[in-house]
């Protein structure tokens, strides 16, 4: 696993929390509520228990293990340590079979269970830091189990059926209702956090650099400074030995390399390249680097208009293989003048027509440039043709802001 | 703020979609267990669920306003025809009217919270749902069922308001997230900048590790310390963000100010492939103004062809001619060693295509190339002024 990849999936877990807080401490209050509901009920039923010590140990284990919970992911700072979920977990188990064993011989078990209820609701209280298919498995495990015993109860019989499938949604659709609205927002949230850092790139000049090209450049020179200080002050012997003329070798390579190639990427390649959503959707051919013309207005419109096109592409999920391709021709002199050149981009969006794209596309594009959409037979192809200072000159790599 | 609207509408839509839905599931599971199979009531539900069940599925389209009502009215008829359509009281049917009135009906008009007023159209048809429900269920029960819906609707009306309310903070924060990324981008690039600037810093570094590449044969040993030194103090100042004025004992001086005359810059090229063996002689002008930038790049083409001299020619003198007129300055960078087949030779692995090519033309400049074997070699670079 490469430390790309490591560095992207830490940021993912930094942003996958943004906004959760409010949403959090709101479901932690609805279920105090269904809490003290649930618990007026149990009481309601006092009578019907044979014996009471199961179904309130059941409410002391179930208040202790769900304030524990919400005091150490508060304090964790939206964290939950997997021992500790599981531990939680293994504790609403408890909770649910002590429920079962206290209402073993009632005549319609589903009645009288209260505390699982909210033993399965608080799996709310995991929402933050677990994934939606963890949550809602678990709530599953919960209600598969509460299933399993009321069978050899007799809640499947014929007068009791209605009010046990009743209670099954009960402890189900609450939370699988939960954990797709956190998904929804959470996926929102990760959206607009991309398009924000995608957006920084816009201010990069003509040809730029990526952060990890920049550090790894910065890596090199300290590389090549010890090495060459050694030398310079006879802590090794020249001529070099084998391994250490290899080194330098090497990382001569490594540093011409790196002087070269950072200068080959625009600020399109760099904010599509450092967005997992865009680059699914959006492919880049631009051999002449045209795309770092643009001016800064340019490239904020046309990336918003590249955002607005991904979210249509999410929202109807046929064929993602198909991305859009955006290519650019390389720069050529307008007519009668030399102050600006003329640079055609095409998008070609599979699959689309006029009617699915988002009207905010072509307010962005317009503000790109002089725009011609047309319908083929495979989607949608928009011809963009923008005006940019031209690069030599006194004008050159400079954006207007 | 309009597009925290557009967003915060439609989570507001997705949620009461998924929450419409789950609620009318949980409805119709109840209501088709085999007890209601006998009514005639049953029957006649269930095109109007299948009917509830497209409302649901559209909440998230344009139209939101049509289909949370389309909902509300099924659920309504629904609630009816359970009621009146088979006569004696069920137990089922009372039970399957809770996740319907209570969560599928409040659920689904939470989408209508979106709107100005919206809470006002979502009570008021929540309202209608729940009086529909007390006229459908036995007296004896009335009053906690009545509760118990209207509890549900207090609760769709909670979440909707946490989710609506969520989302302006939650993108406050995101552009924040997005303003230190800008920081940290800016800072990244001046640095990356920096370091790109100080070429003929790197452009010796190259020369020095290449010369190291080689185990240090052919050079004198205490040349290619003193290289290496003044070579890693000026990477030191370049890592420490100190400007990079050349060490008193330094041979060559990248200097940062505004227009450097060539003069004394080539003079340090060619002290330094004297160091390495190669003898530079100098035609033409010497005193060129140039942008630093420009010079830089201009000095690396030139440097980097003389080491392709040292490295590729066989002979020890390269002959520099500088010319310069009001457009362009000109470099000749001749020797007469062994030469080569420019075609026979691919560009990379002249090394210069990229190198020099590539940055010169960034530049608006060019380079050309002309050899043949035996018969030496010419460069021709040109940049504009």
């Amino acid at each position: 696993m490469t430390a790309a990849v490591l560095a992207e999936r830490a940021s993912g877990r930094r942003h996958a929390a943004i906004g959760m807080r409010r949403l959090w401490v709101g479901t932690t209050v609805i279920l105090a509520f269904q809490i003290v509901f649930d618990f007026a009920n149990t009481i309601e039923r006092i009578d019907a228990y044979r014996d009471t010590v199961p179904v309130f140990t059941a409410w002391a284990v179930l208040l202790i293990a769900d304030a524990a919970i919400v005091v150490v992911t508060r304090v964790l700072g939206e964290h939950l340590p997997n021992w500790l979920f599981a531990l939680w977990y293994a504790a609403l188990v408890l909770v649910i079979a002590l429920d079962l064993s206290a209402a073993w011989g009632m005549p319609n078990p589903a009645d009288s269970f209260t505390v699982g209820l909210s033993a399965a609701l608080s799996l709310v209280l995991a929402l933050v830091t677990r994934s939606t298919v963890q949550v809602f498995s678990a709530a599953i495990g919960l209600a598969l189990v509460t299933a399993a015993a009321w069978i050899l109860m007799g809640g499947f019989a014929e007068p009791n059926l209605p009010e046990t499938v009743y209670t099954l949604c009960q402890m189900l659709f609450p939370v699988l209702v939960a954990a797709l609205i956190t998904g929804s927002f959470r996926r929102l949230m990760r959206r607009e956090t991309e398009e924000m850092l995608s957006h920084s790139a816009i201010a990069a000049p003509r040809l730029t650099v990526g952060i990890e090209a920049s550090e790894q450049l910065a890596r090199l020179d300290l590389a090549a400074e010890s090495l060459l200080s050694a030398v310079a002050d006879g802590r090794m012997r020249l001529p070099l030995s084998e391994e250490v003329a290899r080194r330098a070798g090497g990382l001569a390579t490594e540093l011409r390399l790196h002087l070269l190639e950072s200068r080959s990427k625009t600020w399109l390649g760099l904010a599509i390249e450092e967005s997992t959503l865009l680059s699914e959707k959006v492919r880049v051919e631009d051999p002449s680097s045209s795309a770092g013309l643009l001016g800064t207005r340019q490239r904020a419109a046309l990336l918003s208009a590249l955002w607005l096109l991904h979210d249509e592409r999410s929202v109807s999920s046929r064929s993602p293989q198909q991305q859009i391709v955006l290519s650019f021709a390389s720069p050529t002199r307008a007519i009668e003048t030399d102050h600006f050149e003329a640079i055609a981009i095409r998008v070609e969006v599979p699959g689309s027509t006029r009617m699915m794209i988002d009207p905010g596309v072509w307010e962005h594009f317009a503000r790109v440039g002089r725009y011609r959409e047309a319908l083929d037979g495979l989607g949608m192809r928009i011809d963009i043709h923008c005006l940019v200072p031209a690069p030599r000159g006194p004008a050159r790599g400079r954006t207007d802001s | 703020m309009d597009q925290i609207q557009v967003k915060r509408d439609r989570l507001l839509r997705q949620g009461a979609r998924v929450y419409g839905l789950a609620g009318l599931v949980a409805s119709f599971a109840i209501l088709a267990t085999p007890g209601s199979w006998g009514l005639l009531a049953f029957w006649t539900a269930i095109p109007l669920y299948v009917l509830a069940f497209v409302c649901a599925a559209m909440l998230q389209s344009r139209r939101t306003l049509r289909w949370a009502g389309g909902l509300l009215a099924c659920a309504i008829v629904i609630t009816l025809v359970l009621a009146f359509v088979s006569p004696e009281p069920n137990r089922t049917t009372g039970q399957a009217l809770v996740p319907l009135l209570g969560a599928a009906v409040p659920g689904a008009l939470m989408a209508l919270l979106a709107y100005r007023l919206g809470w006002f159209w979502y009570w008021l048809g929540c309202l209608a749902g729940v009086g529909a429900g007390a006229i459908a269920i036995t007296p004896a029960n009335r009053l906690v069922v009545v509760a118990i819906l209207l509890l549900g609707c207090g609760l769709a009306h909670a979440v909707g308001y946490l989710l609506s309310s969520s989302i302006p903070p939650a993108l406050r924060q995101v552009a924040e997230v997005g303003r230190a990324h800008r920081a940290e981008r800016r800072a990244s690039e001046l640095e990356a900048h920096r370091r790109q600037n100080a070429r003929l810093l790197h452009d010796t570094v190259l020369a020095t590790l290449t010369l190291l590449a080689h185990s240090g044969r052919g050079v004198s040993e205490e040349a290619l310390r003193e290289q290496a030194r003044n070579d890693a103090h000026l990477l030191r100042q370049l890592r420490l963000g100190e400007p990079l004025f050349a060490l008193p004992e330094a041979g060559y001086r990248p200097e940062l100010v505004e227009e450097t005359t060539l003069g004394t810059t080539l003079d340090s090229v060619k002290q330094r492939f004297d160091q390495l063996g190669l003898d530079v002689s100098w035609h033409g002008s010497a005193r060129i103004m140039l942008p630093p930038g420009v010079l830089d790049a201009f000095l690396f083409a030139i440097s980097e062809c003389l080491e392709n001299v040292r490295r590729h020619s066989g002979v020890v003198l390269a002959h520099v001619t500088i010319t310069e007129d009001e457009r362009v300055v000109r470099a000749m960078v001749t020797d007469a060693g062994r030469g080569f087949e420019v075609d026979a030779v691919g560009n990379e692995r002249l090394g210069i295509k990229e190198s020099v090519v590539a940055r010169l033309a960034e530049l608006g400049g060019s380079a050309r190339l002309f050899s043949s074997p035996g018969a030496g070699t010419t460069v021709l670079l040109e940049v504009p002024r």
